[in-house]
């Protein structure tokens, strides 16, 4: 079908402003989505069937009630959700007095706007390349407006569009570099994001979750210098539960008392970066035991937690936002060899009065038999392993005394479980013990070169005061799933199922491809998503403008941009050279120059016919080949339905003509 | 500028927009001189500067950095960076679409007074050029392109008023391609006259030209009762009451109707015997009575107090009569009739 070039214009711009529109529908109001879609489809009739539209007094009363509409409906315009409605509901009503290309151009902006409020609203790379596509559409509508219709194919627009954008991404890539980026806000909307809040809870209650739903998600990547630890070192300790009411252990927010104990450093040494996705904690996973980071915003507190704070007052920040950061941990440092404080030491020892009686009356029985405390864990153990206790995500529903209940009666569970009951046990035996929750195990990739540690990895163990030794981890899940502890994460052999993402385990190539495709994701959201102000000020360092801060970013910003400048000049200087001369204009230049040595030059006004013919006159001699040659250059120039054959047929003659006259 | 004004003289209406334009213009005219013959713009006298449009877009851009950096949102900062990048190569691609055109005079049309006079202009481009657009005065032509190695033609049209001639001598070559973000242009000087015709008389009121004195009707036949002689192949120029229009439909071809011995014999329109005391009414009566008789068919010439035409006819023949027109000057001619 043949489409009219004014149709066909207003066809492009409400296609692309459609596209700026769809990946909001989701959260607008389905009457703004139907008003919008109705004033595309009207708008696209009337034009159609040269319909008259609506009259001023008609425009300006919808206006009014769908602004109250969207007032009413959000509540506020001071959001990014009514903005948007907003702006949807603006295009709308534009749309219905749409002719010149003023009006056109509008439209074009409030999709531009929209398409920004697209990246507001989540920021990934396929939002990301979504809104580029839309912005090319865009752009493209631009262009077709811009053009007299008759200029215009369908697709050359298109083409217009798609080469303004490229040829300008090296100019963005400066910008985004150097342009500076600012701590905090100028002003707050709420509601700009909601990020996701997984990860691990500072309360754990074993007998209440009759399922373990972990997803696949990433949790946090990590990034080592040297070495990656074994995989039985990579035990990633994110918090300490040391009040137990009988069924819930709860993290203790005191002090600890006489200050946070450091540890003795032993072992390998780890330097690592962690990239954590947002979480809504303050916790964050660290190898144990982590030594006291040189970021200010970090800080090591009871039990050698790490949590992040905001500058002022002390407070836990949550991570609600990708963030990372840089730690040394030593594979086999100690804490707190020599001797518990009192107060800790009693708090780790406390069990509620009266509960668990099967289980003390257990601890006292093995602690009979043990020649000392070691020995009584590692015989704790291995009464998980010799009893038939088994490892589950979906364990029955455990009874009142939930200690004594899996124990005796259920003995299967997961790592929340056998953390928790394996405490217990340990402090009926007067053993100072706590559970630590965190992630376990890791996935290297290497693609990006780092660990990848997803939340189906998250953990809970056992740390155990050991005389002479201090703080020991003891893993009691290990005793009964090593698998579980080797493979670092959900096994689906071992938990019967559909553990996630172990559907790609067992294809080797579609392991590696989801690998290499987190790698890009990473290095995506890292470098451009993360991009920060910290890092701008690394790239600063880097090409030696670190020490003039702000200024070091004026004269990159003004130096890449004289660059990229001086390269899109060079570019379209060498796009817009002169190609090949047409022969036929080549032959003719070359006859008149060489007459035009001979003494008669060709006057500015003089057409071919004119000219020859004073030439003639002038030296009758060269008449008859003069003659020849015009009649052959008029023929070939401008008579119509010549073609090749004529073209060659001049050109051959007037080399002829001009080698005959320089021939002496 | 400033400039006394007599009081009843209505003020001049002329915007900013047109008197900064004219400025600049002038400032273009002492920096580049008069333009003679084909012109080639170079980059020197390119001016470029944001459209309406650009400077909203500038805004709507400022407005996306501010959102983008208040939510340090990188994304969003992407996609502010890639359309300001965008509407950086726009601006050199109209500045280059504009450089290194070739704009050079081609013909123009001599109107009767009153309606425009017509400059044809010769665009040639090395490469391919897209919507170029002619202002002259008010005038706005119809964007062209130009293929790469070719040319294309345009025209601006000037406004007249009387007799004689009028003068192009400021051409405004620009362009907005590709996005209507900047405005490329240039000042062109050239000095084109044109010649004005006199606009014809209408034909009412007064009598058809004295004939009399030409002593057409010798043979004592009326006016078109001449003999058919044939058909010949239809030759500019020809009126179009020769035009053999029914063999044109059959056929398809121009023919025009060939008489021979005329029948009437050369009149020659005599400045003396047209009635009346103006000038301008006179001639203008000329002027009618040369398009009248060129219609016809008829053999025509003038006699002016200080020239002459020989009669003749075809359209060369009507239009250098009413150059004559355009151009005589009544000053000289009394003075000389007096003499």
């Amino acid at each position: 079908m043949k489409l009219e070039p004014g149709f066909q214009r207003l066809l492009a711009t409400n296609a692309a402003l459609a596209l700026a529109v769809a990946p909001h529908v989701a959260h607008l109001r389905a009457w703004i989505t139907a008003f919008v879609l109705g004033a595309i489809v009207l708008r696209l009739a009337a034009e159609h069937r040269g319909w008259a539209l609506p009259p001023r007094w008609l425009r300006t009363t919808v206006a009014l009630l769908a602004t109250v509409g969207v007032v009413a409906g959000y509540r506020t315009l001071n959001g990014l959700e009514a903005g948007t409605a907003l702006l949807v509901v603006m295009a709308a009503l534009k749309l219905s007095e749409t002719r010149a290309p003023r009006d056109h151009a509008v439209l074009v902006f409030i999709g531009y706007f929209l398409c920004l409020a697209t990246l507001l609203v989540e920021q990934s790379f396929d939002r990301l390349a979504y809104v580029v596509c839309a912005s090319w559409a865009l752009t493209a509508a631009l262009a077709r407006v811009n053009r007299p219709v008759e200029a215009n194919t369908p697709v050359r627009p298109f083409r217009i569009g798609a080469r303004v954008l490229l040829l300008g991404l090296p100019l963005a890539a400066v910008l985004f570099v150097f342009v500076p980026r600012l701590e905090g806000r100028f002003w707050a909307i709420p509601n700009a994001q909601n990020e996701g809040r997984s990860g691990i809870d500072d309360e754990m209650s074993p007998g209440d979750l009759a399922k373990l739903g972990l997803s696949d998600d990433p949790a946090f990547r990590a990034w080592f210098v040297g070495p990656l630890p074994r995989s039985e070192q990579r035990y990633w300790r994110a918090l300490v539960l040391e009040d137990f009411d009988g069924r819930t252990w709860r993290a203790v927010r005191l002090p600890e008392p006489g200050g946070v104990s450091a540890p003795v450093p032993a072992g390998t040494r780890f330097d690592y970066r962690i990239a954590l996705e947002p979480t809504g904690r303050a916790w964050l996973p660290a190898l144990d035991y982590v030594e006291a980071p040189l970021d200010p915003t970090l800080r090591v507190v009871r039990a050698r937690q790490l949590v992040r704070i905001q500058s002022r007052p002390y407070q836990p920040r949550p991570a609600d936002q990708r963030f990372e950061y840089d730690l040394v941990s030593y594979a086999d440092s100690t804490l707190a060899r020599d001797g518990l404080a009192t107060t800790v030491r009693r708090r780790d020892l406390a069990l509620p009065d009266g509960r668990h009686p099967r289980a003390r009356a257990l601890a006292a029985e093995i602690r009979g038999a043990a020649s000392d405390d070691a020995d009584y864990v590692a015989r704790v153990l291995a009464r998980f392993t010799s009893e038939p206790f088994a490892y589950t995500l979906e364990p029955a529903p455990l009874g009142a005394d939930a200690i004594d209940d899996f124990l005796f009666r259920t003995r299967e569970g997961f790592c929340e479980h056998y953390a928790s009951a394996f405490t217990v046990l340990m402090r009926a035996a007067g053993i100072p013990a706590r559970v630590v929750t965190g992630y376990q195990g890791g996935e290297a990739n290497t693609y990006g070169g780092y660990l990848l540690v997803r939340q189906s990895s998250a953990h809970a163990w056992a740390e155990v005061w050991l005389a002479g030794r201090g703080w020991t981890r003891v893993d009691p899940t290990a005793a009964v799933a090593p698998e579980r502890v080797r493979r670092g994460g959900l096994d689906r052999e071992l938990v019967g199922g559909d553990a996630p993402g172990s559907l790609y385990a067992d294809v080797p190539w579609l392991a590696d491809a989801r690998a290499a495709w987190d790698a890009m994701r990473t290095s995506w959201s890292r470098n451009v998503v993360g991009f920060s102000a910290r890092t701008q000020a690394a790239v600063l360092d880097r090409i030696g403008l670190g020490e003039r801060g702000w200024q070091g970013l004026a004269i990159a910003l003004a130096v890449g941009f004289a660059l990229v400048g001086v390269g899109l000049a060079a570019w379209l200087a060498w796009e817009f050279r002169p190609r090949a001369r047409d022969p036929v204009d080549a032959g003719w230049d070359a006859v008149c120059a060489r007459l035009g040595a001979d003494g008669d030059p060709r006057a500015p006004h003089e057409g071919p016919v004119d000219y020859v013919r004073r030439v003639a006159r002038a030296r009758p001699a060269l008449a008859p080949d003069l003659q020849d040659l015009v009649d052959a250059y008029v023929g070939a120039r401008y008579l119509p339905g010549t073609g090749p054959a004529e073209r060659e047929r001049f050109v051959a003659l007037a080399r002829a003509f001009v080698r005959r006259a320089v021939a002496p | 500028m400033a400039r006394a004004r007599s009081p009843d003289e209505p003020p001049p209406r002329r915007t900013l927009r047109t008197r900064l334009n004219d400025r600049v213009a002038a400032w273009a005219k002492r920096r580049h001189g008069d333009d003679d013959g084909a012109v080639t713009i170079t980059r020197r006298r390119v001016y470029i500067l944001p459209t309406g449009l650009g400077i909203a877009y500038a805004a709507m851009l400022f407005a996306m950095l501010l959102g983008g950096l208040n939510y340090a949102n990188n994304l969003a900062l992407v996609l502010t960076f890639v359309l300001a990048g965008g509407a950086w190569v726009a601006m050199h691609e109209s500045h280059r679409n504009l450089a290194g055109l070739v704009v050079e005079p081609a013909g123009q049309r001599s109107p009767f007074a009153g309606d425009p006079a017509e400059f044809d202009v010769r665009l040639h481009a090395p490469t391919t050029r897209h919507d170029i657009v002619l202002v002259a005065g008010e005038w706005r032509a119809n964007a062209v392109g130009v293929p790469a190695g070719g040319s294309s033609l345009a025209y601006v049209h000037m406004p007249t008023e009387r007799r004689g001639t009028v003068r192009l001598d400021r051409l405004r070559v620009e362009t907005t391609f590709p996005l209507g973000l900047f405005t490329a242009w240039t000042y062109l000087h050239p000095v084109r006259d044109c010649l004005v015709y006199p606009r014809p008389a209408s034909r009412e009121g007064e009598g058809p030209p004295p004939d009399a004195e030409a002593g057409s009707a010798q043979d004592g036949r009326a006016a078109g009762e001449e003999d058919f002689a044939g058909l010949r192949t239809f030759r500019p120029g020809d009126p179009p009451k020769r035009i053999a229009w029914k063999a044109y439909a059959r056929g398809g071809q121009l023919v025009s109707k060939e008489y021979v011995g005329s029948a009437r014999a050369p009149v020659v329109f005599d400045w003396s015997t047209v009635p009346g005391r103006d000038v301008e009414a006179r001639i203008s009566r000329l002027a009618r009575w040369i398009v009248d008789a060129e219609e016809r068919g008829d053999r025509y010439g003038l006699r002016m107090p200080t020239l002459q035409v020989a009669p003749g006819s075809g359209l060369p023949h009507r239009n250098q009569c009413l150059a004559r027109l355009a151009t005589f000057a009544p000053g000289r001619a009394t003075a000389e009739a007096r003499r």
